[in-house]
């Protein structure tokens, strides 16, 4: 690459170690999509990146930050659609990548020609570390945008607040700024598919379940409920218009029955209620998800622990002010 | 009564299918069809999950569950055998379609097929409108040229058909002890279907030397399916062209393999049954299908332990209480579903 690249990228498929110890062939096959998805999509960053990979992790570089997210957005995509998830991060900075074979100082050829033909691999700068570092700090699923560049990233459409959580037996959560999915990620079925394997995997354990949490936190920050209406026929059974995630959520509630003991759940209902007060313009709507959250006394206790990045601090106000008007109502 | 009979038991056949995407650039509609082939396999799963159950409740047989796993390549090479036998195919004879976005070519010798253990191949080329069966000769079986929307249905039956044939333990001795054999009796399926001549969901079949054509194509209703009819076919199809005039399907054994063996190599929680206490048991039973019950799960109401300790003769509940009923009496006994689990297996004589 003749230019230098601003914008580095590292991303890692999740689960691989459990599938190593569990099936062999699937095993192989994850890494194989792996590897056919990130080569695949590789002509996006022709001329403006270079990708380095290996096994199941990848090393992306890029001076063309547009690029760089439209390849991960694909590759992220085609691994949804496969039902494989990724965690990794997007910071600025150089790969220099190192060329093992020192063949600028060994002037004998063959010897040169020998280590090429027996090593190959690659040594990263020092820009790497505080990426890889950012990734593997995130416990799920998601791809996280370095500080630095969230600004950046909100600005252009490419990043969304997400939450998740840090330590195993904390309901605690962090914020961070998530690669935003894009209208062609924002596809029913991937959802399903995602809810599907969340539920086949133990959702109760607590050191794996966490980890689909960013992602459905993201999946919310990233729809568009603008134009969410509820019609007569939406009274529970579902409508078609409405996204996939707030009927999960709200109206056929298979989200509540299946994932009852979801460590985090309340981030996933407050992230819809924030997004709905925002941008709904539709009171029956809003009044819908108010009263939903409003009956479950779980939700509310943990109302006091939300970040920022799952409610705004005048979302919060609306809503506390909504939950006094209830506060004081006498049932006979 | 949703995944009752299927959920603890333990016999599963892995089958492939190999999907060739186009790769590099491709426009929105070959992203589209990409994108649904991709998420196809989970429909699949869910598909056949249903099937499997709905036919272990509506017929006398046990039915594997097929898990059908769909690999993805991204190539321009349209040839089937080359695909097949790459190297990062592994147990290539397990594989049992072909799905191709390119137009699929298949030059090699039939011989393959046997070379790789295969005992049918379909070939799936995705058409915008659907152009029914071919024989393309080569590795492939048949060749069927299905849009995109139908392939899920199309995998779904293609896989029940292989479900269907190991519920009939005497077709799996006769037929599955080599890819030749399978080759065989695909061709008689073939046959079979083309002289029935009924209307098959993907489109008529055009050439007579097709090699594989799978019945359930015929019982197809768009997104539904007629397990009645299916199972009728089947019957029929056995006792025409396999069992003939001299045999009797009634009369042929439900099953081979010895009850207590099936139990044990199959069951689930088989660790927590006792040998002995079965084999007496199992041994004192006339021909035909039974559940064997086992209490799996605690139910926190006390009055529901008691109805269920009672149920197995005991005064209290504990887990690991096991019964064998016959088949009829499912019903009475689903309603205990999460608390029981429930294996049905077959008695020949």
């Amino acid at each position: 690459m003749s230019k230098s690249a601003n914008y580095i990228a590292f991303i890692d498929l999740l689960g691989t170690t459990e599938f190593a110890l569990e099936d062999k062939v699937k095993f192989y096959n994850r890494l194989i999509s792996f590897q056919e998805t990130i080569t695949n999509n590789c002509h996006l960053l022709a001329g403006d990146g270079r990708v380095f990979f290996f096994s199941d992790s990848a090393y992306i570089e890029s001076d063309n930050l547009d690029k760089l997210v439209t390849y991960l957005r694909k590759v992220r995509k085609a691994l949804l659609e496969l039902g494989l998830y990724m965690k990794g991060a997007i910071g600025t900075g150089e790969l220099n990548a190192s060329d093992p074979h020192n063949s600028n100082l060994i002037k004998d050829r063959k010897e040169v020609k020998l280590r090429k033909e027996t090593v190959i691999g690659h040594c990263f700068g020092e820009d790497v570390v505080p990426i890889y570092a950012l990734q593997a700090g995130l416990k799920g699923v998601g791809i996280r945008i370095a500080e630095n560049l969230t600004q950046d990233f909100v600005k252009k459409g490419y990043g969304v607040a997400s939450c998740y959580l840090p330590i195993e037996n904390n309901r605690r959560a962090e914020c961070f700024y998530d690669l935003k999915l894009d209208d062609s990620e924002l596809n029913d079925g991937i959802l399903k598919l995602y809810l599907r394997n969340f539920y086949v995997t133990n959702t109760k354990s607590k050191k794996y379940g966490r980890y689909y949490l960013p992602f459905i936190v993201s999946w919310i920050n990233s729809t568009d409920f603008s134009a969410t209406v509820l019609t007569d026929s939406s009274n529970g059974t579902g409508s078609s218009s409405v996204p996939l995630i707030f009927d999960l959520l709200l109206l056929s509630r298979s989200f509540d029955k299946h994932f009852t003991d979801l460590v985090g759940l309340e981030y996933v209902f407050f992230a819809l209620l924030n997004k709905i007060f925002i941008e709904c313009d539709s009171e029956k709507v809003k009044r819908r998800v108010f009263e939903y959250i409003a009956s479950r006394k779980k939700l509310l206790s943990r109302l006091g622990t939300l970040p920022t990045c799952v409610m705004s601090s005048e979302t919060k106000k609306q809503f506390l002010e909504k939950l006094s008007g209830k506060v004081a109502l006498i049932h006979p | 009564l949703n995944r009752l009979l299927t959920a603890h038991t333990k016999r599963i056949l892995p089958r492939y299918v190999l999907c060739i995407l186009s790769p590099g650039r491709t426009t929105a509609s070959e992203e589209r069809v990409q994108s649904v082939i991709r998420l196809t396999n989970p429909l699949v799963g869910d598909m056949l999950r249903e099937s499997v159950e709905k036919l272990s409740i509506l017929t006398d047989q046990v039915y594997p569950i097929v898990n059908l796993d769909m690999q993805f390549r991204y190539g321009d090479n349209p040839e089937i055998a080359d695909c097949l036998t790459d190297s990062k195919v592994q147990n290539p004879n397990q594989y049992r379609a072909c799905v191709f976005t390119i137009e699929i070519k298949d030059n090699s010798p039939t011989s393959l097929r046997k070379e790789l253990g295969i005992s049918h191949l379909v070939a799936v080329q995705v058409v915008r409108k659907g152009g029914g069966w071919s024989a393309l000769g080569g590795l492939s079986s048949a060749k069927i040229e299905v849009p995109v929307e139908l392939l899920q249905y199309l995998l779904h039956d293609i896989a029940l058909d292989i479900a269907m044939f190991h519920s009939w333990p005497f077709l799996v001795e006769q037929f599955g002890a080599s890819p030749e054999k399978g080759n065989q009796f695909s061709k008689m399926k073939a046959e079979f279907a083309r002289q029935t001549k009924r209307k098959s969901f993907y489109g008529p079949i055009n050439d007579e030397s097709l090699d594989y054509f799978p019945l359930a194509a015929y019982c197809r209703r768009g997104s539904g399916f007629d397990y009645d009819a299916y199972e009728k076919l089947w019957k029929e199809f056995l006792q025409e062209s396999i069992l003939g005039e001299s045999r009797n399907l009634l009369d042929v054994p439900q099953s081979s393999d010895n009850p207590i063996a099936y139990i044990f190599r199959h069951h689930e929680y088989k660790g927590q049954l006792s040998p002995e206490k079965i084999s007496k048991d199992v041994s004192g039973l006339t021909r035909g299908v039974y559940l064997l019950l086992l209490t799996h799960k605690r139910p926190k109401r006390g009055i529901v332990r008691t109805h269920l300790a009672h149920m197995f003769g005991r005064k209290r509940f504990r887990l690991g209480l096991w019964k064998i009923i016959p088949f009829s009496d499912f019903e009475r006994y689903a309603r205990e579903y999460p608390y029981i689990t429930f294996f049905k297996f077959v008695v020949s004589q």
